[in-house]
């Protein structure tokens, strides 16, 4: 079954070209995995998936209903099915860590044993959860961030560049959980990053965007195979300066 | 979910964060408890350490004579320094002083003129410009030379109605034939009404001047509330959620709407100091200025006034790139309701002919001081409809900007 289906996308600010007839499919339950460039059109895509934005042209469907960008109904139902956690994202900080689950559990309509599985996959304290999110590390708030998106127990998870910033051990802690949650719970989970070890360790399938378009969408080990690189890293720049010498 | 639960989970959210906003809250509370009071000091008690200086110069050196009594300059200048002395006004006569607000001088003739009877006298007065206490001295000055003039006028219709044989007569009545005088009070509609409905009159006009304190508390936090949440990064998850864009509009509004009533309740109490430092100063008791339906109403209307603020203001801050520009353009709200509020000290707004009340209707601030003044007078129906209006004028603005939000610029437009 196919979760998320984007159908010759194309997407502008103002003249400029973010995605350029861009199409995919990702499949129930996989974890998807968008790499590329900055400014490539990774966090564009994200957005118009999360009903954040609108495609100039092209159409989105998730779980097999189109999404009308016109019609608030159809929007909150998609947005009943989606949970998204942008790149640069925050806690309110004034919550503390149990009140700033309980509000998205609310609004949510997240029952009580899915609100203990999110405290649960914060790894945080009793007492570090009592206090305001303020006074978190990054780290910290990032792992809260990363259980309010799972915690709600949506269809599709969309996560943009879930580890980017934070240090070795934050990162690796996060992987795990997002590792996890897909393997217990077999949700789907699209999600962006630049670092090639993690898409490697976490996703079934990949995909490389290069100026708004998709230029390479398979396995990881498909990536290294066809570009007869030793590793994922590598693999995607040879992808990638193939493409820059063929423009 | 539900429409109910989203809702309060908005709102629960926002009322936590505003409680815990320390700096917000000790703002929105000291600035009314501090002006109002500060602004009763400046009334009244400011006033009377006020002392103007009045010098008197004596350039007179006639003699006036009034039915065999004699009268000299001196004999003036000292019982105008007494009368003047008597008035809070530090007197000089013929003394050189180095600050003085006012100068009267007593010219050639005066004396002789003051007691003929075919003469008028001049005093002659020069004034330092644009002093609040050379006004005052100056307004002492013509009350003290009123009591002159009126003494002086006595003797003289005593002494013609001697001279005349006329023994029952009245100066008073010989000088002021027809007069007039305040019996009662009356309100607009012509119904009589009592001092104490008087006095509430007043005081709803200045309950409804206080409403200038409400509005910028309010505008600010509604602002940072929604543009804040880019700030913070917070807004991109939340618009991502389920919640109903109505409801969101809703939450933020109604807990903005607290820092409203917070006002409310800081700009009655900041009112109820204002009233006993003035009405210590007055000698009457707090109590019988004080209508507590004029309070109630009151802070409805305060209530009312901050959500119709937010509304109006709402829409700007949807569709604002920035959030500087925000606050600019509600700034220009702020100041509309400004300048209705201060107006209403010299404007009655329910007089005005109907060509020029109606486009103020417009705003929902002339309908907040219509409520109060109306409430004043005793027309709990015109009290009623105001409000009615400010009630409609707000649930109309929110559904606009429910409809007006687009994530997509909300997100991209920088803050």
């Amino acid at each position: 079954m196919i979760d998320v289906k984007l159908e010759s996308v194309y997407k502008y600010y103002g003249t400029k070209k973010a995605l350029d007839n861009l199409s995919l499919e990702v499949s129930s339950g996989e974890v998807f995995c968008v790499v590329g460039p900055n400014g490539a059109g990774k966090t564009t895509m994200l957005r118009i998936i999360a009903t954040l934005m609108r495609p100039s042209s092209g159409n989105v469907y998730i779980c097999g209903e189109k999404i009308d960008y016109k019609d608030p109904k159809n929007l909150e139902k998609i947005r009943s099915m989606i949970s998204y956690l942008p790149e640069d994202a925050d806690t309110y900080s004034r919550l503390t860590g149990y009140e700033y689950l309980r509000f998205f559990a609310d609004l949510y309509g997240v029952d009580p044993d899915n609100l203990r599985f999110g405290i649960e996959i914060t790894g945080l304290e009793d007492d570090v959860l009592r206090k305001k999110t303020g006074t978190y590390s990054k780290g910290m708030r990032r792992r809260l961030l990363i259980a309010r998106t799972l915690m709600v127990m949506p269809k599709i998870a969309i996560l943009d560049e879930p580890t980017s910033g934070l240090d070795v051990f934050s990162a690796v802690s996060i992987r795990r959980v997002v590792r996890d949650f897909s393997l217990k719970m077999k949700k789907t989970i699209i999600l962006s990053t630049h670092n090639m070890l993690e898409a490697q360790d976490l996703c079934d399938t990949i995909a490389l965007i290069y100026n708004g378009k998709i230029i390479f969408r398979g396995r990881p080990e498909e990536a290294m195979r066809k570009s007869f690189s030793s590793n994922l890293e590598e693999a995607f720049v040879k992808i990638v300066e193939e493409r820059r010498y063929v423009s | 979910m539900s429409h109910r639960h989203s809702l309060i989970a908005l709102f629960r959210k926002e009322f936590l964060e505003l409680i815990r906003d320390y700096r917000t809250l000790l703002f929105l509370t000291l600035t009314p408890l501090i002006m109002m009071p500060l602004m009763g000091f400046v009334m009244t008690s400011l006033q009377h350490i006020e002392y103007p200086k009045v010098e008197i110069i004596i350039e007179d050196d006639s003699i006036g004579v009034l039915d065999n009594n004699t009268f000299t300059s001196s004999y003036i200048a000292d019982l105008l320094r007494n009368l003047l002395t008597q008035r809070g006004v530090i007197t000089y006569v013929n003394t050189s002083v180095s600050s003085v607000d006012l100068r009267i001088v007593i010219p050639r003739g005066f004396t002789h003129n003051l007691t003929s009877l075919d003469s008028q006298a001049f005093l002659l007065a020069y004034q330092v410009p644009g002093s609040s206490k050379a006004e005052k001295a100056y307004s002492e000055a013509i009350s003290v030379i009123n009591d002159l003039s009126r003494y002086f006028s006595d003797l003289k219709i005593k002494y013609l109605a001697e001279e005349a044989g006329i023994t029952n007569v009245s100066p008073e009545a010989i000088r002021n034939p027809a007069t007039i005088y305040v019996a009662g009070f009356i309100a607009p509609s012509g119904a009589g009404i009592s001092p104490e409905e008087a006095w509430k009159i007043f005081i709803a006009r200045l309950f409804a001047f206080s409403m200038l304190f409400v509005s910028t508390p309010a505008t600010t936090y509604i602002i940072d509330s929604i543009l804040g949440e880019k700030e913070r990064k917070t807004l991109e998850i939340l618009l991502s959620s389920p919640i109903k864009r109505r409801d969101l509009i809703l939450g933020k509004v109604f807990a903005s709407s607290i820092i409203g009533l917070l006002a409310a309740v800081v700009d009655v109490l900041s009112i109820i100091i204002f009233f006993i430092i003035l009405s210590t100063s007055l000698g009457y008791g707090i109590m019988m200025i004080v209508d507590k339906g004029l309070l109630i109403v009151t802070g409805v209307v305060v209530y009312l006034t901050t959500l119709a603020t937010l509304s109006l203001t709402l829409p700007v801050i949807i569709r604002s790139s920035t959030m500087r520009s925000a606050q600019v353009i509600s700034s220009i709200i702020t100041i509309a309701s400004s300048l209705i509020f201060i107006s209403v000290l010299f404007v009655d707004f329910y007089s005005l002919p109907k060509d020029v009340l109606y486009p103020l209707l417009i705003l929902p601030y002339t309908n907040s001081v219509l409520a109060v003044q109306y409430y004043a007078f005793g027309d709990i129906g015109m009290t009623f409809a105001h409000i009615t209006i400010l009630l409609l004028f707000s649930v109309a603005l929110m559904i606009i900007s429910s409809r007006l939000i687009n994530e997509e610029k909300m997100l991209l437009k920088p803050v």
